[in-house]
């Protein structure tokens, strides 16, 4: 069985890599070495979200690592009276700088997928048209799904012995 | 944040998972009262499981389950050859399992599909490269070590079927070979070193 990438969401912790699958949304959830795979299945989902965020602990922590390093080759270049090392100290902090600008600027893309038992969710950090296209490929294999449990539950018998024929 | 999995309520703000009413998400835009986070959401209302209750039969002539006496066997399990009725009958991998042998399977690992843990070979991978960067004087050792926890990765994705996602792993092969390289030349140098004073 095939399944396509969609994307991944990094928390402090664990790391989650979503993938859809023919029938489900699979989410292998890492921590540490040993991941963990639960399904959102398609025919359950009952709604699929889109939103944008700013992680305002994520911009604090990079504009302090990027103050940090500069304000240190800053210091650290004035008292040995190099400039040279003010410079490297702005080269080291730029990359965070911009990554917490650009954070800040665009934010985060959400895309989650709420099921009967379970929520799968994926994270756009840059590419926004793919987060929107996600959406609308989750909500149309969702109701496709539904559509054709709706199909085949119409021309299946009951099952026997008093059961569910929940699967 | 919480987790999203973490006691899970139903659907609602995908940022601080408070449950909303199908109906406040129908609307396609919606607030949310708790963390004021502005979102689209799109709506489904899956076929509710059916409870089903109905007179049994009794098999006619043929065999019936082994778990169940008053329904008919509508096939063998393929490991224990038990009769089993379309409730206990499971399908996966191609082939038809009574419910123990499921679990069975399950448990032993020998089910692949069955599995819900699993070792994250190119997490492993990932991470050896990159703490073998800090310990490059030992890439011999670490280089090769990301390689084939990577490798192990690879096959690990494709007996997933994994589409897409790679850029990780090519990462990852790239620095353990570049691990190996500069162990290789770290000793290399060492090497030459010592035999320079030994010349002397």
């Amino acid at each position: 069985m095939r399944r396509r990438f969609l994307g991944t969401v990094s928390g402090l912790l664990v790391r989650t890599r979503v993938y859809l699958a023919t029938d489900a949304v699979e989410v292998d959830e890492i921590e540490g070495y040993t991941g963990t795979r639960r399904r959102v299945l398609l025919d359950e989902v009952l709604a699929v979200t889109l939103d944008r965020r700013r992680r305002w602990w994520t911009i604090a922590i990079w504009l302090g690592v990027g103050a940090l390093a500069f304000l240190f080759g800053f210091f650290l270049g004035r008292n040995t009276g190099k400039e040279q090392i003010s410079i490297v100290g702005l080269v080291l902090a730029t990359p965070f700088l911009l990554g917490a600008l650009l954070h800040m600027g665009f934010g985060v893309d959400y895309v989650t997928v709420f099921g009967r038992r379970g929520v799968a969710q994926v994270a756009f950090s840059f590419r926004k048209r793919r987060a929107k296209q996600m959406f609308a490929l989750l909500r149309e294999r969702a109701q496709e799904a539904q559509d054709r449990a709706r199909g085949t539950s119409a021309e299946t018998p009951p099952a026997p012995d008093g059961s569910t024929n929940a699967v | 944040m919480s987790s999203p999995q973490d006691g899970y309520r139903g659907p609602g703000c995908p940022r601080c998972w408070t449950p909303l009413p199908q109906a406040v998400l129908a609307f396609g835009r919606v607030d949310c009262g708790e963390c004021a986070l502005e979102f689209r959401a799109a709506t489904f209302h899956p076929l509710e499981p059916r409870h089903v209750s109905r007179p049994v039969e009794p098999p006619s002539g043929g065999a019936s389950c082994a778990r169940h006496a008053r329904n008919a066997a509508v096939a063998a399990c393929e490991r224990c050859g038990a009769f089993m009725c379309a409730l206990c009958k499971v399908d996966v991998e191609g082939k038809s399992l009574c419910a123990a042998c499921f679990d069975r399977g399950r448990s032993e690992g020998s089910l692949q599909a069955a599995q819900t843990t699993f070792r994250s070979w190119r997490t492993l991978g990932m991470h050896l490269a990159v703490v073998g960067l800090f310990l490059y004087p030992f890439g011999l050792l670490t280089g090769p070590a990301s390689l084939f926890a990577t490798v192990r990765g690879i096959g690990q994705s494709q007996r997933d079927g994994d589409e897409g996602g790679a850029l990780g792993t090519v990462i990852a092969v790239l620095l353990g070979l570049l691990l190996t390289l500069m162990g290789g030349v770290f000793l290399f140098t060492i090497a030459s070193i010592f035999s320079r004073q030994r010349g002397h």
